[in-house]
């Protein structure tokens, strides 16, 4: 089951009943197991490093776990958990980024571990993936949340913007992508 | 003609292309009806725009695929969460059904408030907000004090909580707050309040009503509950929209039915990545204006009055009644104190036969009106005060603030043996300017200094020959507060200007005697607040005779004395007695 089979519009409830009817750890590590690759991908997009992108996964879930375990009521379980996660990714990323300015080899010697480079045999996929590194951060997160699912107001709560401004970003990502890929 | 040309106008802007931003939006259902509604009727007619359509479904289908290629590929060896989860820290009651718990530091404060709401409220959250800040201010308009004691615990899903203790002394003009506890979640506190301009601590109505107001979308509700055996109304307001970190996203306050006030407050904040919560509890509230039976505060909803707040739930003693003679001198005291008539030492505060008399003399009649309007709320207390502006006699001998009248400082320091060397310092030191004029202004600095000195050490020693002395138990809660905000006050004054003038002299002191001597030896601590006040009074005479001194105004001791080093002797002694006093706890004021 992928995340966007899940129906995610109106926060726990919404999962399927048999997972709310578990024990809340067996639950929540349930849409771990379910959930986590996208959220990974987005944190990748967002941070450039797997190992951030494991661990800011797992603590998405963790802070699930807790939020749900002190009775937090979740309106809506697909924002909350990108937010989370943008969030972190976020914190990651300025964490990573003063790395990157000591450490610039190291950086670029972990690149050629990412997923994106394993697809670079194909000239499509090669095109789309230096497409992509040129969509300014915004731009990539916006495509990265729409293409999980998330409508715009969802994005633009998870990215603290406007609704216009997620347009003008989306808009902008694919004409770039347009162009290049 | 123009009829043709705004049709054509009109055909042209309905005949334009559709942007790219719209056809996505189009695309993704996120334009408006009526949008939606031109997009799709001008792709239809529109082969251009049909195809840049196609071009971004494309584009679209395009990531989306490279994107699932490149989550596949992904060979992350996952590590199981449960147990990470297994180790999370212990679960707290569900939000407002038993919240509150404090983990104090001794383990043994605990706050056992229920806030589960039992019903809806026919009153608006507005007319609740109002009716709990006029209570606020007619407990501070007749600038009475009160006095709240907070405890404030952050809690946080994947941390231990935190606790800090506040305590908020107001009179309408100013607010001052003193804390305990954890400084990281003080420091918190001050950044999500100003982040969300707010100017007055937790449990505050007006605090959370301009906050509400401030509020571009919100969604709210009124409940009725029930809080450590009260009554309350719920008000519960909560944000819309994306906000920034520190931003309370939902802001829950507890307002008691019989007196309106606000009793606990919770709040929701942005944080880094997650929300986390403030509580806010009040222990303790002693409200004077209530306690003087001040008129003003709105009538209880409920049939029964409570003109008092039940509020002292820490189960103390009452508050003094009105007619208590001593807590009458204090208030007038303190009356005096605000207008700053007990800098001058010309207002005497005379008790006799239970009649509280404030008489003496005022620089001007505007500062005459402003001392008797403090004194006009307080019940027993008469005001006998005479102006004379040409009265300052216990500053005649000093020099002029420098500018403070427009005119040049003519100043000249009288002859002495360290004259010599305050010229030789300053030409020492051009920088400072032309030697002979900043000559003067240095010693005008340094005596007003002197003065302000002088002034509250002797305010402060007035009052502990007055109140020094007194019986514990006599001195009731809101006069010993008022006893303390003075004492505070004042030892804060000291300490800022001992600094101030430490400030000034430091380089001078070097030039005189370079390198620091020998430190006296910390003294003990003193026994009582009025020890404490005893020291600084002689630290202050000291400072004063070694700062003429210096400055060819008084008596000489001689090089040999090294009164430089002297000088920084005392005024480390005295704003080491200043600290002990502004440190003095209720307790400790009570003798």
């Amino acid at each position: 089951m992928s995340a966007n089979e899940l129906d995610w519009s109106s926060g726990p409830a919404s999962v399927s009943q048999p997972l709310l009817e578990r024990p809340l750890d067996e639950a929540v590590a349930e849409l771990y197991a379910r959930l986590r690759l996208p959220v990974y991908g987005y944190v990748f997009a967002t941070t450039g490093c797997r190992h951030e992108a494991e661990d800011v996964t797992q603590e998405v879930f963790f802070r699930l776990y807790l939020e749900l375990r002190r009775g937090g009521r979740i309106g809506n379980l697909r924002s909350w958990i990108f937010s989370v996660a943008h969030n972190l990714a976020m914190s990651a990323h300025s964490r990573e980024a003063r790395q990157r300015s000591a450490e610039a080899l190291q950086f670029s010697g972990r690149l050629g571990a990412d997923p994106e480079d394993l697809l670079l045999s194909a000239e499509r996929d090669r095109k789309m993936a230096f497409a992509l590194k040129r969509l300014s951060a915004r731009e990539r997160q916006c495509i990265e949340l729409r293409a999980e699912g998330l409508r715009y107001r969802e994005i633009a709560a998870v990215l603290q913007v406007s609704v216009p401004a997620v347009q003008s970003f989306l808009a902008r990502a694919i004409e770039k992508l347009k162009e290049d890929a | 003609m123009s009829r043709f040309v705004r049709s054509l106008e009109e055909a042209l802007r309905k005949d334009r292309h559709a942007s790219g931003q719209e056809i996505l939006s189009y695309l993704d259902g996120e334009l408006s009806p009526r949008q939606m509604d031109w997009v799709r009727r001008h792709l239809v007619n529109c082969w251009s725009c049909r195809a840049a359509a196609e071009k971004v479904g494309q584009t679209v289908a395009g990531f989306v695929e490279f994107r699932l290629r490149s989550l596949e590929a992904v060979n992350v060896e996952w590590p199981p969460l449960e147990p990470r989860l297994r180790q999370a820290p212990e679960v707290r009651p569900p939000k407002w059904r038993s919240l509150l718990l404090s983990v104090g530091a001794a383990g043994c404060l605990a706050l056992a408030i229920v806030v589960l709401p039992t019903g809806s409220s026919p009153v608006s959250a507005s007319t609740i907000l109002e009716s709990a800040r006029r209570v606020e201010r007619a407990g501070t308009a007749t600038g009475s004090v009160s006095y709240r004691k907070l405890t404030v615990l952050r809690v946080d899903g994947a941390h231990a909580a935190q606790k800090a203790t506040f305590e908020v002394w107001a009179d309408g003009r100013t607010t001052k707050v003193r804390h305990s506890g954890a400084q990281p979640l003080f420091d918190e506190m001050q950044a999500v309040l100003a982040a969300n301009q707010r100017r007055e601590p937790p449990l505050s109505a007006g605090a959370f009503e301009e906050w509400r107001k401030n509020l571009r979308q919100k969604t709210e509700s009124v409940a009725t509950s029930r809080v450590a055996g009260d009554d309350v109304f719920l008000v519960t307001t909560k944000a819309e929209g994306p906000l920034a970190t520190h931003r309370i996203r939902e802001d829950r306050i507890a307002i008691r039915r019989a007196d309106w006030r606000p009793v606990a407050e919770r709040m929701a904040v942005e944080g880094e990545g997650r929300v986390f919560e403030f509580e806010a509890v009040e222990q303790r509230l002693v409200d004077r204006a209530a306690a003087f039976g001040v008129e003003g505060a709105p009538p209880p909803p409920a049939s029964k009055t409570a003109p008092v707040p039940r509020a002292l739930h820490t189960g103390e003693t009452s508050p003094a009644k009105p007619e208590s003679g001593l807590l009458a001198e204090i208030s007038a005291h303190y009356a005096v104190h605000k207008t700053g008539a007990c800098l001058d030492g010309a207002v005497e505060v005379v008790s006799r036969h239970g009649e509280v008399t404030v008489r003496g003399v005022v620089g001007t009649a505007q500062e005459k009106s402003e001392l008797e309007a403090e004194l006009f709320h307080l019940e027993g207390v008469k005001a006998d005060l005479e102006t004379a502006g040409s009265l300052a006699s216990a500053d005649a001998g000093l020099l002029p603030a420098p500018g403070s009248t427009g005119e040049a400082v003519t100043v000249q320091p009288r002859p002495s043996v360290w004259r010599d060397s305050l010229r030789d310092f300053f030409t020492a030191n051009p920088e400072f300017g032309p030697a002979r004029e900043s000559e003067a202004k240095f010693a005008n600095q340094a005596i007003l200094h002197t003065r302000d000195l002088r002034r509250h050490a002797w305010a402060l020693r007035r009052l502990a020959e007055r109140f020094h002395g007194e019986a514990g138990p006599a001195r009731s809660g809101p006069a010993q507060w008022l006893l303390e905000s003075m004492l505070r006050d004042h030892a804060a004054a000291l300490s800022a200007e001992a600094d101030s003038l430490r400030r000034l002299l430091d380089p001078f002191l070097a030039f005189l005697e370079p390198g620091n001597g020998p430190a006296e030896p910390p003294e003990p601590s003193p026994s009582s607040w009025a020890e404490a006040v005893s020291r600084a009074f002689s630290s202050q005479r000291e400072i004063e005779t070694l700062v003429h001194e210096l400055l060819g105004d008084g008596t000489e001791s001689g090089p040999g004395a090294a009164p430089a080093q002297r000088l920084r002797n005392r005024l480390d002694a005295l704003r080491q007695c200043a600290r002990q006093i502004a440190g003095l706890s209720s307790q400790e004021v009570v003798p």
